[in-house]
């Protein structure tokens, strides 16, 4: 089977699962980062908090990564940097339902409101309304399992290879290379499991620990418990950083620059890694990703964005490669 | 074969060697080496009690204890290079990159290819850009993958030092010339040569005045070569000679010595002297060293915070030795990393322990010192003699050391590097068997007269020097040079043997398992292959006699012992404990050495026509050590004797490998997999696997700071399966580095892998771990 006999649909709604996972990336990043560790002063609470989300944002990053190798087996390029598939904060996940479990995602510190959008992004299937969203989808859960309908029965359909290999998966679960019907199946139940769980009576993911909705549910508990101080265990920065960015110091928007670069530099690395014959995230993907939170930090680092009292906190910006300069 | 092999071609340069230090100190019980883990009850002593004391109290300034001189030093508990890598190889290009070129430097010249010697042992100097030659082509280990690593066995000593490499290249693909592959096996320090430079200018510290033999091979089939053949010159010699059948492809062996330690602008005082050598270096140095590790702790610490745009270079230290090398053909039955000739060593055979010295007469003030070890190949083309060749890369020491040009227009050392002058030395053959005799009753084989070993001579054919036969003594044909044992020796005059340097071990032991790894045997999830120590038995350089036994003696540091270069043998009364138990075939008729020291068997006699003897004895693990295991051969009704104790001088002479018994983890393992059970949260597996397994690492190496916590450990997991598979063993990238995870361990590893897979805790059988 040729790509081009597959649906356009199916191809684009694969590339839509890779911008849902990219797009929760930096909302995630964004309030670990405002995290404080021991060393600046967290609490133990904090710490257990920072490991809930960072185990996430590693989980999400596997999700990319299942949804790359469906995409790649199937014959199809991923559109990492296309403005189609771009996130821009605040704003909903691409596709997402304006109707049912409709939420916006900003980019914010750890705190009651951010925990409740992250709760909302991975709510379980079973909690959000019985009728399917008349629109797109309303849940995760939703849109992969209309995706995973989707998927061609023809074994021939699966054979292009392009696999990103096991070893590159930062987190629980497994990265597994797709190359027939049932493994990509596979890789969208990994996804379910891992997001939302298997079902509200069964927090576990299947891979011996929480699923996302339910990790966000034990950091709520430490802020409701008081054991999470909001205010002395994160870093008190800006909400929502693109609407903040015009009070940011030259200094913060410089250092929001540099991050925007490093971000760009990210996705661009990660386009090409995924295109490549012998894709792996190894290489300048994981150097990029792992330069980010001290970009982050080298924004709190000038002091209070004016009149805010807050931290600037980076925007996340893609920037295309003539905005970038030498 | 091998050095009796021509063509041969020449390379010159620089190594550089970049250890991370704080696991060796020899002042501080920081580490407890045989189990891989800090003395936190000593640490605490000291006032250390948790993480961020530990790295502060790594980088203060200590006094160590007096040295021989009765001076202290100040050294940090890091010592020299805690930022080091292990990353190590030559000198070639942008290898090594220098983080820190502010404070560092490394020396402008490459490693390079610099001459030939032809099928009939003619050198020709070959030059820049004569590509057709391979001159001027840079030398180098592992392009483009992950750097060449230096690591010790132990890491108290020297001798068991190994170089880890993927593939070694002359030129490269990209510059369409030169030839490289694969490497067959690790290099190790052979040869190690106390007494290599006199060093009468002061300019070195530490292993300075230290020289060493590394030696490894190419196989042909998986050899590249780049570019077209060019139909002549060294490229297509070579190329010709491979097509043999019982060529198997190039060796390459190269001598590193005039090894030299902080250099860069760091060390250079307001005078312009630099801190490299002379009484105070050492402390100078590392002084200098505090405040830079310092100095980056707080930049790195301010970068972390986002208070810096530029991320800090890290005070990576490197040290540099001069190599010379050669790569000639390497035929079937020749070990990968050792001579395969007759090897000549300064130990008296009359003395057992001592060893022969010799005076140079120029300069005239010079004391009386050891020759280091060199070999003896004889030559012969259609089965007649053509020849004699003698590696003397290891063997004269230099007066002092070459004046040496630096980046950042600075320069090392005060001197010319010549050799010391022995006069003639003269290559006779004694008995091969018993006393050697009255010198005048030797047969004189050749004189090599000061012009053939002089620093010129030695910087072009690395100390090889090629005798034609027209050059050998009257009556030298290959019958009496197949029935003595050589001798070399410092004339007094003409016609006078003089005094005696070196004289051929008539019979050698020699391995390719330099370095073995043993885990803690019968693992309840099952072990590996047992590891095993093949030893190759030379006598007079071809087969050994029927009746030849050989003694394998077992030497641990003495507890409680003064000096961590001495090794004892086992089995004396308050003697260490084995580390390692031997297990020989019942077919060699196993007896035991004297006083329980280890093993004597026999050294089986097949006639298959291969000019040596071949053995090999398993291991099991009886405790975390790394015991020396010594080769003692002994000629036909002869018994093989273990002398108590090996130092330094001696044990740089002898046969030997260095096991390394890793620590025993399998109840550690056996715990872990049973608590899997109770499905804790993989939050909680993560700590636990971190401190299990790495937290030692952690510690001690700075290199490993990006995984700083449990959960980046999980987020590396892919690279750490990868890179702690005991497939990978010998692979550069191989993690840790220092080769020291335990079998328990990497089954720890397994089975936390399987279980973020959601899968249940299985694992699988462990591959046999090293050689």
């Amino acid at each position: 089977m040729t790509v081009s006999s597959l649906s356009d649909d199916l191809l684009d709604q694969l590339r839509t699962a890779m911008a849902v996972e990219l797009s929760t990336l930096p909302p995630y990043l964004y309030a670990w980062w405002t995290i404080r560790s021991r060393k600046d002063g967290g609490s133990a609470a904090a710490a257990q908090a920072s490991r809930l989300v960072l185990s996430v944002v590693y989980e999400e990053m596997l999700h990319m990564g299942l949804v790359s190798n469906v995409l790649a087996a199937l014959g199809g390029r991923p559109a990492i940097t296309d403005p189609r598939y771009l996130p821009t904060y605040p704003g909903a996940l691409l596709d997402h339902s304006k109707l049912i479990n409709p939420f916006t995602v900003s980019l914010d510190r750890l705190r009651a409101q951010s925990i409740q959008t992250f709760l909302d992004i991975e709510l379980p299937s079973d909690q959000a309304p019985p009728t399917p969203s008349p629109d797109t989808w309303s849940t995760i859960g939703e849109f992969y399992a209309t995706l995973k309908a989707g998927l061609p029965t023809e074994a021939a359909a699966y054979g292009h290879g392009r696999q990103l290999p096991a070893r590159d998966n930062p987190g629980a679960g497994v990265l597994f290379a797709v190359d027939s019907r049932a493994g990509a199946g596979r890789a969208i139940d990994e996804i379910m499991h891992q997001g939302e769980g298997l079902s509200s009576e069964r927090v576990l993911d299947g891979d011996h620990e929480l699923a996302h909705y339910f990790k966000f549910r034990s950091v709520q508990s430490l802020v409701e418990s008081g054991q999470l101080d909001l205010d002395a265990d994160v870093w008190p920065v800006v909400t929502d950083p693109n609407t903040n960015r015009d009070r940011y110091t030259d200094a913060q928007r410089a250092a929001d620059r540099r991050f925007s670069l490093t971000w760009s530099a990210l996705l661009d690395s990660l386009q090409v890694a995924l295109c490549s014959s012998r894709p792996t995230i190894y290489g300048p993907p994981t150097q990029f990703m792992n330069a980010l939170g001290q970009r982050a930090a080298a924004l709190r680092a000038p002091g209070e964005v004016p009149g805010t009292g807050e931290l600037a906190g980076p925007t996340f910006t893609y920037l295309a490669p003539a905005e970038r300069g030498t | 074969m091998g050095l009796a092999d021509l063509p041969r071609l020449y390379f010159n340069g620089f190594n550089f060697w970049s250890p991370s230090t704080f696991n060796n100190n020899d002042d501080y019980p920081t580490y407890d080496v045989p189990h891989v883990r800090l003395d936190w009850a000593w640490l605490r002593s000291q006032g250390v009690e948790t993480t961020e004391q530990f790295w502060d109290w790594a980088i203060q300034p200590k006094q160590n204890q007096p040295n021989q001189d009765g001076r202290t030093e100040t050294v940090p508990p890091a010592e020299w290079n805690y930022h080091g890598g292990n990353d190590s190889g030559f000198v070639a290009g942008d290898a090594p990159s220098i983080e820190d070129p502010a404070h560092f430097s490394k020396p402008v010249d490459g490693t390079k290819i610099t001459g030939f010697s032809g099928r009939r042992g003619r050198y020709r100097s070959l030059g820049e850009g004569r590509r057709r030659g391979l001159g001027g082509l840079p030398v180098c280990f592992d392009v483009g993958g992950s750097p060449a690593k230096l690591v010790d066995v132990d890491p108290t000593a020297f001798w068991s030092s190994q170089l880890f490499a993927d593939t070694f290249h002359v030129g490269s693909a990209a510059a369409g010339a030169g030839f490289g592959g694969p490497v067959a096996g690790r290099a190790h320090s052979r040869w190690i040569h106390l007494s290599r430079n006199y060093d009468t200018k002061r300019d070195f510290i530490i292993t300075g005045p230290f020289g060493c033999m590394w030696q490894t091979a190419l196989r042909k089939e998986t050899l590249d070569w780049y570019g077209e053949s060019p139909g002549r010159g060294p490229a297509h010699r070579l190329r010709q000679v491979l097509e043999e059948p019982d060529c198997i492809g190039l060796m390459v062996r190269f001598v590193s010595y005039e090894t030299i330690y902080f250099q860069g602008r760091a060390f250079v005082d307001a005078h312009g002297q630099g801190t490299g050598g002379g009484q105070d270096s050492v402390s100078l140095g590392m002084e200098e060293m505090i405040r830079l590790y310092a100095a980056y702790r707080d930049a790195r610490a301010a970068w972390d915070r986002g208070e810096t745009t530029d991320r800090p270079p890290p005070p990576v230290n490197r040290a540099y030795s001069r190599t010379v090398g050669w790569i000639a053909p390497w035929r079937r039955g020749e070990l990968v990393s050792m001579a395969s000739g007759r090897t000549l060593l300064a130990d008296d055979p009359s003395r057992p322990g001592q060893l022969h010295t010799v005076t140079p007469s120029a300069p005239g003030d010079l004391a009386a010192v050891p020759l280091g070890p060199a070999e003896v190949a004889v030559r012969t083309r259609k089965g007649r003699l053509d020849g004699i060749s003698v590696d003397l890369g290891s063997a004269v020491p230099e007066v002092d050391a070459q004046t040496l040009a630096l980046t950042g227009g600075l320069s090392a050392n005060t001197g010319t590097g010549a050799k010391a002058d022995f006069g003639t030395l003269r290559l006779s053959l004694a008995p091969a068997l018993g006393p050697l005799g009255d010198p005048s009753t030797w047969t004189a084989v050749a004189s090599l007269p000061y012009a053939r070993y002089r620093k010129e001579r030695y910087a072009e054919t690395a100390g090889v020097v090629d005798l034609d036969v027209e050059e050998l003594a009257e009556g030298v044909d290959l019958e009496a040079l197949r029935s003595g044992r050589f001798v070399l020796s410092v004339a007094a005059g003409e016609g006078d043997n003089g005094a005696t340097a070196l004289v051929e071990a008539a019979t050698t032991a020699q391995t390719d398992d330099r370095g073995v790894y043993v885990e803690e045997p019968d693992a309840p999830w099952g072990s590996g292959p047992t590891p095993t120590l093949t030893i190759q038995v030379r006598h007079l350089g071809g087969k050994p006699p029927p009746g030849t036994r050989l003694g394998i003696g077992q030497y641990l540091g003495i507890p409680g012992g003064a000096s961590t270069w001495q090794r004892a043998v086992v089995g004396h009364p308050k003697r260490p404990a084995p580390g390692v138990e031997i297990l020989p075939p019942a077919a060699l008729h196993p007896a035991a050495l004297p006083g329980g020291a280890g093993i004597t068997v026999d050294v089986p006699f097949v006639d298959d026509g291969r000019p040596f003897a071949e053995l090999t004895v398993g291991l099991r693990g009886l405790q975390p050590s790394m015991p020396i295991l010594a080769f003692f051969p002994a000629a036909p009704g002869e018994t093989p004797v273990a002398p108590g104790g090996l130092s330094s001088p001696s044990v740089t002479g002898a046969f030997y490998a260095v096991a390394r018994t890793l620590p025993f983890h399998n109840e550690r393992a056996v715990a872990f997999q049973r608590w899997l059970r109770s499905k804790p949260d993989i939050i909680e597996a993560n700590e636990r696997v971190f401190v299990d397994v790495f937290e030692t690492f952690h510690l001690l190496y700075p290199v490993m700071s990006f995984i700083g916590d449990a959960m980046r450990f999980q987020g590396w997991r892919g690279r750490i399966m990868e890179l702690t598979d005991p497939a990978a063993f010998d692979q550069a990238a191989y993690m840790p580095v220092m080769r020291n995870l335990s079998a328990g361990q990497r089954r720890i590893l397994e089975l936390w892998s399987s279980y973020l897979d959601g899968r249940p805790a299985a694992g699988r059988r462990l591959a046999q771990v090293g050689r």
